[in-house]
């Protein structure tokens, strides 16, 4: 007769194993749950076993595909599915699951296991590579970003051009992007072209394309952008820095929808969204006479200004846990935040980089910190010039010191209005006037409201 | 004031981002006016968002939620109360009995992790 291992022993096997376990009943309550399904879901044992598998588990298929009950009702496992869970911080995991139904020694149904897999890495390498970005990439809860969320699913329904005005690094392709995979062009290319980084004569040839021998070595015809975007979206980046002759042939193509290749005899027509940004003031370039005025009327249909993030502080913490979650995935740590310390001075910071500074800093502290807290000897040198008065030594700071340095920062930052003080740390007027009266802030002078004589 | 229950056999549905069907309930003066079901099924983040607004939601009660979800939903005003889990019917009476709090209402994993971020809900 086989000798069965005792429970005891099978829970070490299943605690060993990388992968999640759980099993469940024929009531579908979860019987057996191992330590990576702890940590994967963000739920210990204790709370998980006995409880209704959905519960727990919180898939994308628990509602409407549960696989676990398609696998005891036709018999057949289902092999490396892939879906996303939802754990306890919120955070949407994608996983692919296996099922097989659970038989006692007698051959009797007595539930079905389930095992799991955490792809956040390879998902986060993959986003990465493809550049799979999606809307939910967009972090932010302040209200200059809340209100481009308010009005980014209608612009992306619609086909008009965009002009996207923003600094460098605040994250113009991804809000490109983002329309791009909410609108029904979706299913198609989004071909990005950065037009500052190629001269004039090789920018025609990347977006229009050129026939064969259509000049020494064209031994090949080659697709332009547009005609690879065809039905899709192409992105043009750095739209104020083409030349005038190429501003004209674009002008060409935003009005006729039609280009032409290099040699080629007729104009091909394309059905393409275009969507352009930048960083300049392209109505001081258009005075200066560096801007096609009638090009600028065309590109900019709907224009969308992304803030600086100096101007969206409150932000700033959302960030920093998003990009903790994304390199701790990336370089398999476990950093659980940043100290209090480090918050002042990110906070302090202006960020004359935006989203992409703080992302470098925070890899940079990812890579440097072995886990647990990011400390201020984690972050770039440059960012510590000299010693911060109030984050030297080991003092910690109290959550009210914090709370004082911010709000401070903040009225300074709105010339002393309070009300967009208030409105730029996202409470209400009153509360911010409570929080001075009890923090005994000190206030500027002048109060904002009115211009200096 | 309309409360918005997301539902799944008779339990709250596990996860509010794929959920197909909502129970809009609305209260006057501590009491049930009208109950309606509101079908959710293949729409998409911004369209659930919609339909959330266009229903004039004040509460949404609802198991797990991803945060851009809630994040998205706080910033139409409207109130979030999630990781709920139990039968539809005990936890409406919990809601309007202000009794939403208890452990037995709470999904696993979410006792004293912060998991739960409302205020108590008396209409």
């Amino acid at each position: 007769m086989a000798n069965y291992p005792s429970s005891q022993s099978i829970a070490v096997i299943l605690d060993s194993i990388a992968d999640g376990v759980f099993t469940v009943n024929s009531e579908w309550r979860i019987t057996s749950f191992n330590r990576a399904a702890e940590t994967i879901l963000g739920i210990p044992r204790e709370e998980a076993m006995g409880k209704p598998c959905c519960e727990v588990f919180r898939s994308s298929i628990c509602e409407t595909q549960c696989a676990l009950k398609e696998t005891i009702n036709t018999g057949k496992s289902i092999i490396n599915k892939t879906i996303f869970v939802i754990n306890v911080k919120g955070e949407r995991i994608p996983i692919s699951i296996s099922t097989a139904i659970l038989r006692n020694a007698k051959g009797e149904l007595i539930g079905g296991v389930e095992t799991f897999r955490d792809l956040s890495q390879l998902e986060e390498l993959q986003k990465k590579l493809y550049e799979k970005y999606s809307f939910t990439d967009i972090i932010g809860r302040s209200l200059p970003m809340r209100k481009i969320f308010d009005i980014l699913p209608q612009i992306a329904q619609s086909d008009a051009t965009v002009l996207l005005v923003g600094e460098s690094g605040t994250g113009k392709e991804l809000f490109a992007r983002a329309i791009h995979n909410l609108s029904t062009r979706r299913k198609h290319e989004f071909v990005a072209v950065n037009c500052a980084a190629l001269p004039d004569t090789l920018l025609e040839s990347e977006l229009f394309g050129y026939k064969a021998g259509a000049f020494t070595d064209a031994k090949k015809e080659k697709p332009g952008r547009f005609a690879i975007a065809d039905r899709g979206t192409v992105f043009l980046d750095e739209i104020g820095d083409i030349s005038p002759a190429m501003q004209t042939r674009l002008l060409r193509v935003l009005q006729e929808r039609i280009i032409e290749p290099l040699g080629a005899t007729k104009p091909v027509p394309v059905n393409v969204r275009v969507i352009t940004a930048t960083n300049k003031d392209l109505a001081k370039y258009i005075r200066k006479g560096l801007f096609r005025e009638d090009l600028y009327y065309r590109i900019h249909v709907i224009r969308i200004e992304i803030p600086p993030l100096r101007n969206r502080k409150e932000d700033v913490p959302l960030l920093i846990r998003h990009f903790l979650s994304k390199f701790n995935r990336l370089y398999n740590k476990d950093i659980t935040d940043v100290s209090d310390s480090v918050m002042v001075v990110l906070m302090a910071h202006d960020f004359p980089g935006n989203v992409r500074e703080l992302e470098n800093i925070l890899e940079h502290a990812v890579v440097l910190c072995p886990g647990g807290l990011v400390e201020l000897h984690h972050l770039p040198p440059d960012l510590l010039p000299g010693e911060h008065p109030m984050v030297s030594g080991n003092h910690r700071l109290s959550l009210k010191e914090l709370e004082k340095m911010h709000i401070t920062n903040a009225i300074q930052q709105c010339n002393g209005n309070r009300t967009a003080a208030a409105k730029a740390l996202g409470i209400h007027p009153s509360t911010l006037f409570r929080k001075i009266a009890y923090l005994g802030l000190e206030l500027p002078d002048q109060d904002g409201r009115h211009r200096n004589k | 004031m309309k409360v918005a229950i997301s539902v799944c056999n008779q339990r709250i549905s596990p996860v509010f981002d794929t959920t197909t069907k909502l129970l809009v309930v609305t209260f006057k003066n501590g009491k049930t006016t009208d109950r309606t079901i509101c079908d959710l099924k293949k729409i998409d983040f911004f369209e659930r968002l919609h339909r959330l607004q266009q229903l004039d939601i004040r509460i949404l009660i609802c198991g797990a939620i991803s945060k851009p979800m809630e994040n998205a939903i706080q910033s139409k005003r409207v109130q979030v109360i999630s990781h709920v889990c139990g039968y539809v019917e005990e936890v409406l009476q919990a809601f309007l009995t202000g009794q939403i709090t208890q452990s037995r209402f709470l999904m696993p994993g979410c006792v004293g992790k912060g998991g739960r971020r409302f205020r108590r809900g008396r209409p």
